[in-house]
């Protein structure tokens, strides 16, 4: 019987062989496969904040010197510093995760009788310190210089890759300068600068 | 037939067994102290700030794992684990494992695999999307391994930059199959 059938396999046509092979030799090696599953579960803890930042570059963070100011110019930086040098005088970096929109204002509150418009800040686009490339936000008004106002003033309004932008945040870098004309000689005078990261416009 | 003349009788029993195929994976029953997790892998109230995250009992060096599953074969044919994303909210790419060189049970002693763990050498790696990557292939010792298999564990890291605040989730999928 046995022999028979394999005499017969042997006079069928080959493309029947062939096929019946085939199925033979699939058949006995069935693939396995088997599935297991981890539900993986991530909540991130929020993120809004500002803070200083300082390098070689960026001077000063929570006081910003103008020492032994010559009141007959009409213009003068802090301590270090001159025209175009490439240098900032402070630095913030704001950091946010919350995926969206967020506001960079500064505003002064001077000591005494400080007018608020001898002080000019002027920033430039920010950094995105996870590229190393300019921030996607946009600048409230262009870089230049720009008399300070008793009121908050955005100066920055983040763009999309700042809405999440941790680890390393985006860094807005401020110079600032003086007019002295007029100032009384020998007196000190000083103002608080208050950079304010918030929500609303 | 004389009195006391006594005939050996006898009888037989054939035993006849069929043995079934073996060829499963299953979870390690988490013991506190290696092996934490099976189904469900925590990572509470995660700090964007950090560059990467451990889940919820994990520190560095710790020598433990977030996972470990047994792949039982008998089949004779070499075989593969594969994991991947299958279904979650979490960004590709955010999602890493470290799988490290399997061990068997010989009997008498815990011993390691000869198979192939990827990447070799063990290194965090983004868990892609779907179930086709491979991370073992069975080797010499533990193509054939029942009945106690073979066990593959693994930890987990999240990175977390670029996440906004709130929940994420995702399914890993461990799939062993004879295929590659």
């Amino acid at each position: 019987m046995g022999a028979r059938i394999f005499k017969n396999l042997f006079m069928m046509p080959p493309l029947i062989f062939i096929v019946l092979s085939a199925f033979i030799l699939f058949s006995s090696k069935p693939a396995f496969a088997i599935d297991n599953v981890s539900n993986v579960s991530i909540s991130i803890q929020h993120v809004f904040a500002i803070e200083f930042y300082t390098d070689q570059n960026v001077l000063y963070s929570n006081v910003v010197p103008f020492t032994d100011v010559d009141p007959s110019k009409s213009i003068v930086y802090p301590d270090n510093r001159r025209e175009n040098d490439g240098r900032s005088d402070v630095g913030v970096v704001c950091k946010s995760n919350l995926g969206g929109a967020w506001f960079l204002k500064i505003q002064l509150r001077p000591t005494g009788n400080f007018e608020p418009e001898r002080l000019k800040y002027y920033v430039d686009q920010p950094y995105n310190r996870n590229t190393g490339q300019r921030a996607d936000g946009a600048l409230a008004r262009s870089a230049n210089w720009y008399p300070f106002s008793l009121n908050p003033t955005t100066v920055y309004i983040a763009g999309a890759a700042d809405q999440s932008n941790l680890p390393f945040g985006t860094l807005a870098t401020f110079s600032y300068s003086l007019n002295p004309a007029g100032l009384d000689a020998g007196k000190a005078y000083s103002a608080a600068i208050t950079y304010t990261m918030t929500t609303s416009p | 037939m004389p009195c006391g003349a006594v005939t050996d009788q006898s009888t037989t029993t054939t035993a006849s067994a069929t043995v079934q195929d073996t060829f499963l994976a299953e979870f390690y029953k988490p013991d506190g102290t290696t092996v934490l997790y099976t189904d469900s892998i925590p990572f509470s109230n995660i700090d964007p700030n950090k560059t990467f995250a451990l889940s919820d009992g994990r520190s560095v060096g710790d020598n433990k794992s977030d996972v470990g599953v047994y792949c039982i074969s008998s089949i004779k044919a070499t075989w593969y684990l594969k994991i991947g994303i299958t279904a979650g909210n979490i960004p590709e790419g955010k999602l890493k494992y470290w799988v490290s060189q399997p061990y068997i049970w010989t009997g008498t002693q815990s011993i390691q695999t000869d198979g192939t763990v990827i990447p070799n050498p063990p290194a965090w790696t983004p868990i892609p999307v779907g179930k086709t990557a491979v991370i073992y292939q069975s080797g010499s010792s533990d193509t054939v391994n029942a009945p106690f298999g073979t066990l593959i564990t693994l930890s987990f890291q999240l990175d977390p930059a670029g996440l906004t605040k709130g929940s994420y989730a995702a399914t890993i999928t461990y799939t062993m199959a004879t295929a590659p």
